[in-house]
């Protein structure tokens, strides 16, 4: 009586599941111009709690010319509110709309230069920043 | 330049680079040599001379190679010894009677060459003039997704071959396969290129003479001290703005409420509002989509649809004449090899289905091409 060859046996972590425990997406708004540059990145996390909290990091660069190197300008991150988890989930998932992209562009980026100037608090370019992901 | 060599040379350590030049005796061992000996053999000739070599062999890539040797080195004066050793594939053994590289070079001289391109198809012309006479060659390439056809025809010599590739045997995609089975990925991409679409829509508004109207407006707002703090800084940046950025901030401005304390500020905001109803979204919008449509195709090629490598089988069926004698058939088999869809090396080997007394079987084929990897 011969050996019986060995059977390979099913891995029992065949079917794998995986679980995202963060998120990050970023956005990159370039100026046509050449010298103005938005970074939006957007960050999910779970916590301990289950609850899902999302970040806005905001970035701003310039240049004074094309051919000259970036200078960071502003790096702002804020915690959004948890009634704007599904609008950031949405801008997540979609991309930005016009809305969103002019308020990036305009307000939160002039707002965020402001505010390193002095001329407002940090606290009100952090609402412009919120304000993107309305 | 190939005489960099000289200074290399094994065995001749005390030869200099200038020494080289300065050679007195030249052993020459073909007729090739003589025409070499005392030019400056640069790369770039050589070049030509392989050009000129491709023109006459109907396409067919021929690579020569030409090795210079010091045998000899004594004070100030060295053998110098020329080596050519060219490669010609396919036909072009039989079809050109003996090309002498002397001919060659002195034909390239006067070598004139001209490429056409448009779409699929690609047409070129060689002329050159030497001892032998006026040698000229042309070439037609129609180039399909799966088919490649050529006909060359050059002084007494023509060929035609049909090239068809089939279906990758083994490819290495470009992206990972974690991003390739992810569904977030392919989310993360559309959300990321619908971004950039609403910028450039921001952009077309911007460039809108309605908006441009609006903008007009501005300079006189920017001096009415009745405006809400942050909504006067808007304004003046606004003003210094283009683009989005302007858009974004004008934006701002008019959606914020109570902004003016005075009714000629109240009253310039709402003629800006008109104005700012008046963009024509529908055509900035449809600017912005043909704007980004070849980036979304780019993007999607390179993502889903393009090799890293790829192998792919290739079958030749081949004609080639002579002068007045009868066709050749041939056919013949290979592999090609694709990078990135940019690089097409391809090899194989073609065998003739009827052969003159004294012919080989049949000959190799190489092929390297170049083709633009976002087509």
């Amino acid at each position: 009586m011969g050996l019986t060859p060995l059977k390979k046996s099913p891995s029992p972590n065949k079917k794998s599941t995986t679980a995202v425990i963060g998120l990050r997406v970023r956005f990159e708004l370039g100026a046509r111009s050449g010298l103005r540059r938005v970074v939006l990145a957007m960050e999910k996390s779970d916590n301990a709690s289950g609850t899902t909290q999302w970040a806005v990091q905001f970035q701003l660069l310039e240049r004074p010319s094309r051919v000259a190197g970036w200078t960071q300008v502003a790096d702002l991150r804020v915690e959004l509110d948890t009634r704007q988890s599904g609008a950031a989930a949405a801008v997540a998932k979609h991309g930005l709309s016009d809305e969103q992209a002019a308020r990036a562009m305009g307000p939160a980026a002039d707002d965020a230069l402001a505010a390193r100037r002095g001329e407002i608090e940090v606290k009100e370019a952090h609402e412009a920043v919120r304000d993107i992901v309305r | 330049m190939l005489w960099a060599g000289l200074a290399v040379a094994p065995g001749c350590c005390a030869c200099e680079m200038e020494e080289a030049w300065r050679v007195r005796s030249v052993r020459p061992r073909t007729d090739a040599t003589r025409a070499l000996v005392g030019r400056a053999v640069r790369m770039q000739e050589i070049e030509t001379v392989r050009r000129s070599f491709d023109a006459t062999s109907g396409g067919r890539v021929s690579i020569s190679v030409t090795v210079v040797q010091l045998e000899r080195c004594e004070a100030g004066e060295a053998d110098l010894v020329f080596r050519v050793f060219r490669f010609r594939l396919p036909h072009a053994f039989r079809a050109v009677p003996a090309l002498d590289l002397a001919r060659a070079w002195a034909a390239s001289g006067a070598a004139w060459q001209r490429d056409w391109r448009g779409g699929r198809v690609s047409t070129s012309y060689s002329a050159g003039y030497g001892p032998g006479g006026l040698r000229q060659s042309t070439a037609l390439e129609i180039r399909g997704g799966w088919v490649e056809s050529r006909l060359a025809a050059g002084n007494a010599l023509v060929s035609a071959r049909v090239l068809a590739a089939g279906p990758v045997l083994w490819r290495r995609q470009l992206l990972p396969a974690e991003l390739r089975e992810n569904p977030e990925f392919d989310e993360q991409m559309e959300g990321a290129l619908a971004s950039a679409e609403s910028l450039l829509r921001l952009e077309q508004y911007a460039r809108d003479p309605a908006f441009l109207r609006a903008v007009e407006r501005l300079a006189w707002l920017g001096k009415q001290p009745c405006l809400a703090g942050s909504v006067l800084r808007r304004v003046r940046s606004a003003e210094r703005a283009s683009g989005a950025r302007q858009y974004g901030l004008m934006d701002a401005v008019l959606s914020a409420g109570g902004a003016a304390r005075c009714a000629g500020a109240a009253r310039e905001l709402a003629e800006m509002r008109m104005e700012f109803g008046r963009i024509d979204r529908g055509s900035a919008a449809r600017k912005a989509r043909a704007e980004l449509r070849e980036l979304r195709g780019m993007v999607d090629r390179l993502l889903h649809h393009t090799p890293l490598i790829g192998i792919r089988p290739v079958a030749v069926v081949e004609a080639i004449r002579s002068g007045r004698r009868t066709a050749l058939p041939g056919i013949g088999a290979g592999v090609r090899v694709s990078v990135l869809n940019w690089i097409d090396a391809t090899a194989g080997f073609s065998w003739r289905l009827r052969r003159r007394v004294g012919e080989p079987v049949g000959t190799p084929f190489v092929e390297l091409r170049f083709r633009d990897p976002l087509q």
